[in-house]
C-alpha cells in the first residue's frame, strides 16, 4: 500500500519515544512521523487509530517497528518507520477505508444520507406544513403529570400578540389559551396558578414590548399579583440606547428582575435597580436535538453536564456583579445545575440565534447570511416558521432555531431531577 | 491592515506566508484531550476528526513556533470553545503554559471563565477575545477588565458599530472577518453540533411553513452557490475601506480545514485587494481585478 498523506490529526496519533509526534503519512506497513527533534533510535512506538465508531481509538504497540530514516523537514524532522504487525495492517486498512468512505459520502453531497449512513439516524422527509401540526404530533399524546412542591410556574410573553392577550385577558386566560393552542390543555403540570411573568425575548429585540404595550403588560401583571421579569436579548452596540431606555422604563413600571444576555446589560441592570439574571445565551452548553445520535454520546454524555457556571470562581465573579440566578433550558442530556436557586425554560430550548433574521431572509428570498438593512421588521414570525422533519424535534421560530425536549413533559422523573437540583421556577416556552 | 489566516496543518504554514499572510491562527488539540473528551467537548470551535483542522502533536506546535520565529509571522492558538467544565479550565491553562514554554503566547478565547482562570494563573500571554465571546456593546467592560490585546468582532457587527466599540476599548488591536464562513447564525449564540457525521443545523433542509395556517405558496430552498468561488462563503472585500476607517487592524481569513490551494488563493486575493485600497475607485478596481465575471454577493457587511 502506498503511503497516504494528509492524514487528519483526528484519524491517527503516534508517540515516538514517549512524545506525541505528528502523523505526516501512513500505510499498512509504514508510518511517517513528524518530530521536533531528530530521532536516532526508536526506543518505543505507540500508535492510535480512530475506531469505526468515530469516537474512540484503538491503541497498537507494533510487534516490529524499524526506524528507516529521520531527515530534517522545515523546522522539524520526518521519520519513516517500517511496521510489521498484523493488527496494524488490519486496522490501518480499516481506518483508511472508513476515512475514504466518509470522503465519498461527503462528495455525494447528501448530508442526510451521510448522517443516516454514519449514525443510523432517520432520513425522513418533512411532512408537516405548520408548526401547529407538529405540536399536535409532539404533544398530543403526552400523558400529564403534576409535581407538587415549592416551585413557581412562570409565563413567557415573548411575542407582541402574547403581550396584548395577557394585558387584555390576564394570566389565567392567557395560560389556558396558550396550552390549548399548543395541544397541552390536559397536562396537569400547568394546572397551578402562574406565579411570575417574563416579558420580552431573550433572542430578538423586535419581540420586546415597549411604550404603551410594556406599560399595559406591567399593569396587568400588577393587578394579577405577578412579579415581572424583563427578558432581553443580547444587545448590540446599535441597540444600546434602546435597551438602556427600556430597562429604565421597566424598572419604573415595577419590574424587579431583568434577564440579561450580554455583559454590558449585566452591569447596567444594577444601575437601574433591576436584579440581573443570567440569560440562556450566557449559560452556554452544547445543545442539539440530534445529540443522542452523535458518535460517542453514550459514553461521554456526562461531559456536557457541567459548564462555566459550575466553576466557583466564575460564579463569584458573577455574584460580584449582582447575578445569583441563572436561566437554564431543558436541553438533551444530563445537566449539573449550579448551586443556588435557578430557572428552567421548557420544553423548547434555543440552539441557534441570528442577529439578523434567517426566517425573514427565507420569507423575502434573501441570502440569510447577508446583513439586513435598517428597514422595519415586517414580523414574518407572526404567522411563519421554519419546519423540519418531525423526528428531529426542531423548529425555526423568530430569529432562532429551537430544539424540543419532550421527555421533560412526558417523564415525571426527568423533571423531578431538575427540581431536585435547585430549579425553583419553570418558565413555559411554547413558541 | 494585516491578514490573519486560519491554519489547519503545520505543512501549510510556509505556503500561506509566501502567499502574503501576516499572521496565522490554529487550533491545537493533543491526543490526550481527544482521547479523554472526544469532540463532544471540543477545545475550540472545530468538532471534526476526519479533515485536517487541528494540529495534534506538541511536536507540531514546536515546529510551528520555530517557523514563526524564523519568518517573523506570529501564531495565535485558539481555545475558543464557548464553555468548558470546571475541571477542564486548569487542563486548558496547563496546555497554554506548554505553548508559552515553546514560544507561543497568543491565545484566542471565548469563554469568560477561561479568560479569568488564565489571568488568575498568571500565564504570560496575549488574550485575543474571540467573536464567539458574545455580544459586544460599549458597556461591556470585559475586554478592558482582562487586559485583552485584541478584540475579534463577530460576523454580525457593522463597521459603524466596530468604530464605536474601538473608541470604547482603546489601545488594542481589532480584528474583523474578511473572507469565508459567513454563518447564517451568530457564532456566540450557536451551540449546535458541527461534527463529521451530522450536518450543521443551519444547513439541514427545511420548509417555510405556517405557524397555524399552511402557506398557500410552494416553497423551495434557494440554490446553493458555487462554494469554491472566491468569496462565495462570505466576503468583506468591498468593505475594507470602511473597516480601516473604523479602526480595524487585522482582517480574518477563515479557513482551518479548507483546501490549502483555496486558502492560498484567498490570501493572495485579499493581499491584492489591500494593494488597491488607497485608490479612489477602490471597489471598482478590486472587482475588476478579482471578480471580472461578477461576485457572488455573499457580503459580510
Amino acid at each position: 500500500m502506498e503511503l497516504i498523506e494528509g492524514i487528519p490529526a483526528g484519524l491517527a496519533a503516534c508517540f515516538v519515544n514517549g512524545q506525541e509526534a505528528g502523523v505526516a503519512a501512513l500505510s499498512d506497513d509504514r508510518i511517517r512521523a513528524r518530530t521536533a527533534e531528530p530521532v536516532t533510535a526508536l526506543e518505543s512506538l505507540r500508535l492510535y487509530l480512530l475506531n469505526s465508531d468515530g469516537a474512540t481509538y484503538r491503541a497498537i504497540t507494533p510487534e516490529s517497528a524499524r526506524l528507516l530514516r529521520c531527515e530534517p523537514w522545515q523546522a522539524g524532522y520526518l521519520c519513516d518507520i517500517a511496521l510489521d504487525d498484523q493488527l496494524w495492517r488490519r486496522e490501518a486498512r480499516r481506518a483508511l477505508g472508513d476515512w475514504a468512505r466518509y470522503i465519498r459520502l461527503k462528495l455525494e453531497g447528501d448530508d442526510g444520507a451521510l448522517a443516516a449512513a454514519l449514525t443510523g439516524c432517520p432520513d425522513e422527509p418533512i411532512t408537516a406544513r405548520t408548526l401547529d401540526e407538529q405540536k399536535a404530533r409532539w404533544f398530543g399524546d403526552l400523558p400529564g403529570f403534576d409535581i407538587p412542591g415549592d416551585w413557581t410556574l412562570a409565563l413567557s410573553l415573548d411575542e407582541p400578540e402574547k403581550c396584548a392577550f395577557f394585558a387584555g385577558e390576564g394570566a389565567e386566560s392567557y395560560l389556558s389559551a396558550l396550552l390549548a393552542r399548543s395541544h397541552l390543555a390536559g397536562h396537569s403540570l400547568f394546572s397551578r396558578q402562574p406565579g411570575r411573568v417574563y416579558v420580552g425575548s431573550q433572542h430578538c429585540p423586535e419581540l420586546v414590548p415597549e411604550g404603551d404595550s410594556l406599560a399595559a403588560v406591567l399593569r396587568r401583571a400588577e393587578s394579577d399579583g405577578l412579579p415581572v421579569t424583563l427578558a432581553l436579548p443580547p444587545i448590540s452596540q446599535a441597540r444600546l440606547g434602546w435597551a438602556e431606555s427600556l430597562m429604565a422604563e421597566a424598572a419604573r413600571l415595577g419590574a424587579e428582575e431583568v434577564v440579561v444576555n450580554d455583559f454590558g446589560m449585566m452591569e447596567l441592570a444594577v444601575q437601574t435597580g433591576l436584579a440581573p439574571v443570567l440569560g440562556i445565551h450566557l449559560n452556554r452548553r452544547r445543545k442539539d436535538p440530534r445529540v443522542s445520535w452523535k458518535a460517542g454520546w453514550s459514553g461521554r454524555a456526562a461531559l456536557l453536564a457541567e459548564n462555566s457556571l459550575n466553576d466557583g470562581a466564575f460564579r463569584a465573579w458573577l455574584a460580584d456583579r449582582g447575578v445569583a440566578r441563572f436561566e437554564y433550558e431543558a436541553c438533551e442530556g444530563p445537566v449539573a445545575v449550579a448551586p443556588g436557586r435557578h430557572s428552567l425554560h421548557l420544553p423548547f430550548y434555543q440552539t441557534n440565534t441570528a442577529s439578523g433574521c434567517v426566517l425573514a431572509a427565507r420569507c423575502e428570498g434573501r441570502d440569510p447570511g447577508r446583513p439586513r438593512g435598517a428597514e422595519p421588521c415586517p414580523q414574518w414570525c407572526r404567522d411563519r416558521a421554519l419546519i423540519y422533519p418531525d423526528w428531529m424535534n426542531l423548529t425555526g421560530r423568530y430569529n432562532s432555531l429551537f430544539g424540543l425536549n419532550r421527555a421533560v413533559l412526558r417523564d415525571e422523573a426527568a423533571l423531578r431531577g431538575w427540581l431536585a437540583q435547585g430549579i425553583d421556577r419553570l418558565v413555559l416556552e411554547l413558541l | 491592515m494585516k491578514i490573519t489566516t486560519g491554519l489547519g496543518r503545520v505543512e501549510d504554514f510556509e505556503r500561506y506566508v509566501q502567499a502574503g499572510a501576516d499572521e496565522v491562527f490554529c487550533g491545537w488539540e493533543p491526543f490526550a484531550w481527544r482521547q479523554k473528551y472526544g469532540v463532544l467537548s471540543p477545545i475550540n470551535r472545530r468538532e471534526v476528526l476526519l479533515y485536517p483542522v487541528q494540529i495534534g502533536a506538541l511536536a507540531d506546535m514546536i515546529i510551528l513556533a520555530r517557523l514563526s520565529r524564523e519568518s517573523g509571522v506570529p501564531v495565535a492558538v485558539t481555545f475558543n470553545a464557548t464553555c468548558s467544565s470546571p475541571g477542564q479550565y486548569d487542563e486548558i491553562v496547563d496546555m497554554m503554559g506548554q505553548l508559552a514554554d515553546v514560544g507561543i503566547h497568543r491565545f484566542i478565547l471565548a469563554d469568560p471563565a477561561l479568560a479569568l482562570r488564565l489571568r488568575a494563573r498568571g500565564v504570560p500571554c496575549q488574550i485575543h477575545l474571540s467573536g464567539e465571546f458574545g455580544e459586544l456593546n460599549r458597556r461591556v467592560s470585559f475586554p478592558r477588565d482582562i487586559g485583552a490585546a485584541r478584540i475579534i468582532f463577530h460576523r454580525k457587527i457593522s463597521p459603524p458599530e466596530m468604530a464605536a466599540l474601538i473608541r470604547a476599548n482603546p489601545g488594542m488591536e481589532y480584528e474583523a472577518f474578511a473572507l469565508n464562513e459567513r454563518c447564517f447564525y451568530t457564532g456566540a449564540f450557536c451551540q449546535s453540533l458541527h461534527c463529521d457525521e451530522l450536518p450543521h443545523l443551519c444547513r439541514v433542509p427545511h420548509r417555510l411553513g405556517g405557524v397555524v395556517r399552511p402557506l398557500p405558496e410552494a416553497d423551495a430552498l434557494p440554490p446553493e452557490p458555487d462554494m469554491d468561488a472566491l468569496g462565495a462563503g462570505g466576503c468583506g472585500l468591498c468593505a475594507l475601506g470602511r473597516l480601516r476607517e473604523a479602526g480595524v487592524t487585522h482582517l480574518k481569513l477563515v479557513g482551518r480545514g479548507n483546501r490549502p490551494e483555496r486558502m492560498e488563493r484567498d490570501i493572495r486575493a485579499l493581499r491584492r485587494a489591500l494593494s488597491l485600497l488607497d485608490r479612489p475607485d477602490y471597489e471598482a478596481a478590486m472587482k475588476q481585478a478579482l471578480f471580472p465575471a461578477g461576485c457572488g454577493g455573499a457580503c459580510y457587511y
